[in-house]
């Protein structure tokens, strides 16, 4: 049977649902050394701020069991950079590319979506409201649904494109966050984001990144991202699609999020630690709707919440 | 760059805390360059601890094979040992773009201290083909930790002067590898290094007393190996890189903290 991938999404064809998450694949262009990017659903860029960004002092990683933190505190060359040195290069690969989009003010993330605004090839904006890593902006939207529906509010006004906002987990109620996107206007939710976490180093009897506390994110983090998913998907059910993120490094960990609810899923850590690990993802999802005699994958979405 | 799936031809217990494995993949021994290193997996297939692949230096090739020696002293290393002829994992390599200039006409210092003599072997060794004016220190804890000795003996037999150091003077002379360095060194001469952080240093801030050309090896806790992570930074006099990409060889002078 042909199996058909492709999920249209605000209009949007995506030649599949197999994406990669931010902060995992840099700007799509060291991947092209190992494999062909045109065959990934969608690629999110690295996240980007109107001014560059040094980032966080080392260390910035550590691996703790089936996973790892991270502080990197979002390094990025700024949206002018990135448009006269990078996007040039991503206009020949065949695929679409989402910008992930963070800043420290409200001013800060639209001035951000006013530059990409008229670049063809970024079709959606992914707003993080969710990086654990840094002190101003981030999570402090994510956590603040007053801030965050203003903040959401205010990039619709600037953009013409879909606005998908990326949550933290690092909440009580993610059903009522998710609530408040939509209701402010986001025209989709991507979750989950890095757990908050910390790792001690006990020879130097301190805390092992230089920020003290990390993002975990890997396999570990595959349950709790599942369950808020899954209970995204009760909240919103298809009223604007939800982006599977947390934890994937195969197939069935992929098949977990859209039977939970995503529309499409964001390989992360995984890249890392295999980087043939969206196309092998990619090649499992077919083949599981093959042999469960599904003609297309939209199908299977939200499937775990019963008929 | 190349991902692909290679076999243990051999992995064993060369002395110390060092081991030695011999993998097949040939576009890697093919085409790495003096100062490049392989991401490799440690895991076993369907489980994920340890996560993350571990950054070696190809320390040495020979037609399809590469030979990587590791120093037992964490998790990944641990489990690398269990590896076995004939069993196979995934690597990635070769990487690195910043890697070891070789001059033809100047004398080379190379300094390798521990397991940091194999990332600086495959250097070595080119300049011996190249008939480059060479002297190796190498120097390690004791007699049992200089690891690589008998492929530096070897090496030797082809034009390189070695001298061996050990810090309680088991075998060569007494010290660190650097305390003759002005015996060795002249204004025109490069030096080469890999090892611990403090030698790195100390040629750091020698080299630039004496304005001498110095290039040297980092080795970073590591999750990507190719770029995306930006978690093996170091600060330079032009922001951080990564040592992964526009590294793991620096010229000293660059580097401000590492």
């Amino acid at each position: 049977m042909d199996i058909d991938l492709s999920v249209t999404l605000w209009g949007i064809k995506f030649k599949n649902p197999v994406w990669v998450a931010s902060g995992t694949f840099g700007y799509g262009l060291e991947a092209l050394e190992i494999y062909d990017v045109s065959e990934l659903g969608a690629v999110v860029l690295k996240g980007l701020s109107l001014k560059p960004r040094e980032g966080n002092e080392p260390p910035r990683i550590v691996e703790t069991y089936c996973g790892m933190l991270n502080a990197i505190g979002l390094q990025n060359p700024g949206v002018e950079k990135f448009l006269k040195e990078i996007y040039p290069y991503l206009e020949k690969i065949d695929t679409h590319f989402i910008a992930n989009v963070f800043d420290e003010s409200e001013e800060g993330y639209e001035e951000v979506v006013k530059a990409l605004e008229e670049v063809k090839k970024i079709v959606a904006y992914e707003i993080n409201v969710s990086c654990p890593n840094v002190k101003k902006g981030g999570m402090i939207f994510g956590h603040d649904e007053r801030l965050l529906a203003n903040l959401i509010e205010r990039i619709k006004k600037v953009t013409n494109k879909p606005v998908i906002v990326k949550l933290s987990p690092n909440v009580g109620d993610i059903k009522r966050f998710a609530r408040i996107c939509v209701e402010a206007g986001a025209d989709g939710i991507s979750l989950i984001n890095t757990i908050l976490a910390m790792k001690i180093n006990i020879d130097k009897m301190k805390p092992e990144l230089s920020i003290k506390t990390g993002g975990l994110s890997g396999p570990a983090i595959l349950p709790i991202a599942v369950r808020m998913v899954y209970q995204a998907y009760e909240e919103l059910g298809r009223e604007v699609p939800i982006i599977g993120i947390g934890g994937i490094s195969t197939d069935k960990d992929a098949l977990e999020h859209i039977l939970a609810g995503a529309s499409a899923v964001q390989v992360g850590t995984a890249n890392f630690y295999d980087p043939l690990s969206p196309l092998k993802i990619l090649e499992g999802v077919k083949n599981f709707l093959n042999k469960k005699g599904f003609a297309t994958f939209t199908d299977i979405v939200g499937k775990a919440h019963g008929v | 760059m190349f991902e692909l799936t290679a076999e243990v031809v051999s992995n064993r217990s060369v002395s110390g805390i060092t081991w030695e494995i011999v993998l097949r993949a040939k576009e890697i021994a093919q085409t790495v360059k003096p100062g490049q290193f392989v991401m490799v997996e440690t895991r076993l297939e369907n489980e994920y601890d340890p996560l993350n692949r571990r950054p070696f230096a190809v320390a040495d090739t020979e037609g399809e094979l590469i030979s990587i020696y590791y120093d037992v002293v964490g998790r990944g290393t641990k489990r690398l040992t269990s590896f076995h002829r004939g069993d196979t994992l995934r690597i990635l390599g070769p990487l690195g773009d910043g890697v070891f200039p070789i001059y033809p006409d100047k004398r080379a210092i190379v300094i390798a201290g521990g397991i940091g003599s194999s990332g600086v072997s495959l250097l070595v060794k080119r300049m011996a083909e190249l008939k480059v004016e060479t002297v190796v220190l190498y120097g390690a804890r004791n007699k049992e930790f200089l690891s690589m000795r008998e492929w530096y003996e070897d090496i030797s037999r082809q034009g390189v002067e070695v001298v061996f150091y050990t810090d309680d003077g088991s075998f060569g002379r007494r010290g660190f590898p650097v305390k003759d360095l002005d015996e060795f060194v002249e204004p025109s001469a490069v030096i080469y290094a890999c090892g611990p952080k403090p030698l790195l240093k100390y040629l750091k801030k020698y080299s630039e007393e004496r304005n001498i050309e110095t290039y040297l090896s980092l080795d970073r806790r590591m999750a990507c190996g190719w770029g995306v992570c930006l978690g093996c930074v170091v600060k330079t006099g032009n922001g951080f890189k990564r040592v992964c990409k526009e590294g793991p060889v620096f010229l000293a002078k660059e580097l401000i903290d590492f």
